[in-house]
């Protein structure tokens, strides 16, 4: 019986969602056809309790501070000195714009959280740049794409956020769980993009003196300086997530108004009202979630996956291989956020039956769910990026697969070395 | 999956037409103004909290509850301008391969679709409220309904969009 209640619910819900509707209705009116099949009239109130109880929690708040921190820090001017400074590290080196896209990622995340932020941000700055170096634009566009994905991996992450909301987990951890991945998937990046530019032979760019490089770098610290006040906090038990994702604000606007003084307070109601949209179109699906989640629970559909898939193993290791390529394949066809919060409550017994550690996992996923934005037919930055390069999504998509490969190492790393993941947060907060 | 998508047909545009278009266009931007305010105000508030927690020695009780309370109308209150523009997210490939008759049927359907969810939380909203008339919230003096007040404000002012947009369709058909 539980079996079809799943696949009724999520049925319905894939049904809904495919037609085009956006997910957050999709998940909504999948839940009403289950009330009325299921549970009578009389159990649709608990539609809108639940999506009013579920953004009822205060750590949820740090998703529209992340995001208006990120939108600060990218209106106050922080992209460009973060291209001068990766440029005057590594654009000396052959296919230096290439690395140059990559090492920007990786510091931008350290501000965003998003990989959209990630691709729109550095993708508006960098490809026309690269193709302005000579770089094919189908390239400049893939390589863009590619190196967000670091995005929500290194900490602050929206999607851990979420991934700890929904699992209980502490937020600290799996920021400090997501640095050496993120920065694993950065260096795997880098030596694919150095192995094309060398057999390409990309430009590289002259040596910058080493005065300027250490000017860049003072310029590019007060970005630099933002992920480490945030996980600081949080990891030092000082803040919470939420009231880290705060003073990233006031420290975004202190840089934004004061240091760099590139952001105008008339450009804040824009901003401010910019960053709750956005947010909010994150906080409506976790809303839809929440009934999703509240009827997943009733119909115990953890304990029915547990059964499924502890019948084919017990080993966490074939089932984490089993997760991977469910999640690549979800990954590829619902959005990476959706995809979290639709499947991550279903699986956590599971996940805590076979003995995988909940921040592992989470990792695991997130990265799993951010390759699958590098992936059509949802592969969103992808789509980003190509419309920023002005580029065939075709053309674009043959230049995917070294990175591509490069990602999924990393993805094979990350899953079967657990100590990537949580060697630092067990170091730091035990 | 991206945003809009379906939903981004160009006679579903925010083109100026006739009162009911003026009024929705109107809404739209005192809403956006509205939720850009509730961000303000929750950012102010948590800085107040944090500031005085570990600067001054004390906590704001209250700040929790408000800013919660804030952050469930900005979604609320968000949800419209989202459908309004076309910005939820949702599942495109299937759609972008469809005909023009077709993605025209598809986008009635999605509009009514769309409709009936938010009129069924907008009616589902009223004995939740009702179950939570005359309890306030701990630290300040609103009662707990007005969490769920959100909720069939958004909805209402959504099926006026939709409604409004599914007018205009009708009329460019």
């Amino acid at each position: 019986m539980g079996v079809w209640h799943l696949a009724i619910l999520v049925g319905t819900f894939l049904g809904f969602a495919f037609l085009g509707l956006p997910v957050f209705i999709a998940m909504g009116l999948a839940s009403v056809v289950y009330c009325l099949i299921f549970m009578g009239t009389s159990a649709l109130t608990t539609i809108p309790a639940q999506m009013v109880e579920t953004l009822n929690n205060f750590v949820f708040l740090c998703v529209p501070f992340f995001i208006l921190a990120g939108d600060l820090m990218n209106t106050g001017g922080i992209t460009k000195r973060l291209v001068a400074f990766s440029t005057a590290l590594v654009g000396h080196i052959r296919g230096g714009l290439s690395h140059v896209n990559i090492l920007v990622s990786m510091v931008f995340s350290g501000v965003s959280g998003s990989a959209v932020a990630d691709t729109s941000a550095v993708g508006s700055v960098l490809i026309p740049a690269m193709k302005e170096e000579g770089y094919p634009a189908s390239y400049s566009a893939a390589v863009t794409a590619a190196s967000s994905v670091i995005g929500p991996i290194i900490p602050p992450s929206i999607p851990m956020v979420i991934y700890g909301m929904l699992t209980e987990q502490s937020i600290g951890m799996l920021f400090l769980a997501g640095a050496i991945p993120g920065i694993l998937v950065g260096v795997y990046l880098l030596v694919a993009s150095y192995i094309i530019s060398k057999r390409r032979g990309f430009p590289a760019r002259p040596r910058a003196p080493v005065r300027l490089m250490f000017k860049s770098m003072i310029d590019a610290g007060f970005a630099l300086l933002m992920p480490i006040i945030i996980v600081v906090g949080i990891v030092s038990g000082l803040v919470t997530p939420t009231e880290a994702g705060i003073l990233a604000v006031a420290y975004a606007l202190m840089v934004g108004l004061g240091v760099y003084r590139e952001l105008k307070i008339r450009d804040l109601p824009r901003i401010f009202s910019r960053s709750m949209l956005s947010s909010a179109y994150i906080m409506a699906i976790i809303a839809g979630a929440g009934i999703f989640s509240y009827l997943v629970a009733e119909m115990r559909a953890g304990e029915i996956l547990l059964h499924f898939f502890t019948s084919i193993s017990k080993s966490p290791w074939v089932i984490l291989c089993i997760l991977n390529v469910f999640f690549l394949i979800w990954g590829c066809i619902l959005e990476p956020m959706t995809a979290l919060v639709v499947v991550v409550p279903m699986l956590m017994p599971l996940v805590k039956a076979v003995g995988i550690d909940p921040i592992h996992f989470g990792v695991v996923i997130v990265l799993n769910l951010m390759i699958a934005l590098f992936t059509p037919p949802v592969g969103f930055v992808l789509y980003l990026a190509t419309a920023i390069a002005d580029e065939e999504l075709h053309v674009v998509v043959r230049e995917t697969p070294p990175f591509l490969i490069a990602l999924l190492l990393a993805l094979a790393c990350v899953t079967f070395m657990p100590g990537l993941s949580l060697w630092l947060p067990r170091m730091l907060m035990g | 999956m991206r945003k809009s998508g379906p939903w981004t047909n160009s006679a579903t545009g925010t083109a100026k037409g006739g009162n009911v278009e003026r009024l929705k266009n109107f809404l739209m931007v005192v809403l956006e103004i509205l939720v850009g305010i509730l961000l303000f105000i929750m950012s102010a508030v948590t800085l107040a909290q944090v500031f005085c927690r570990y600067a001054l020695g004390f906590s704001l009780p209250w700040s929790h509850e408000l800013v919660i309370l804030a952050l469930i109308w900005a979604v609320w209150l968000s949800i419209p301008i989202g459908m309004d523009r076309m910005e939820h997210l949702s599942v495109t490939f299937l759609f972008d391969h469809r005909s023009t008759i077709g993605g025209m049927r598809l986008i009635w359907v999605h509009f009514s679709l769309a409709v009936v969810f938010f009129s069924l939380v907008f009616i589902l909203s009223f004995p939740v409220v009702e179950a939570f008339e005359g309890m306030a919230l701990l630290s300040i003096p609103v009662p707990i309904s007005a969490r769920y007040y959100a909720a069939m404000v958004g909805s209402f002012i959504t099926v006026f969009v939709l409604l409004a947009k599914l007018c205009r369709l009708k009329r460019e058909r």
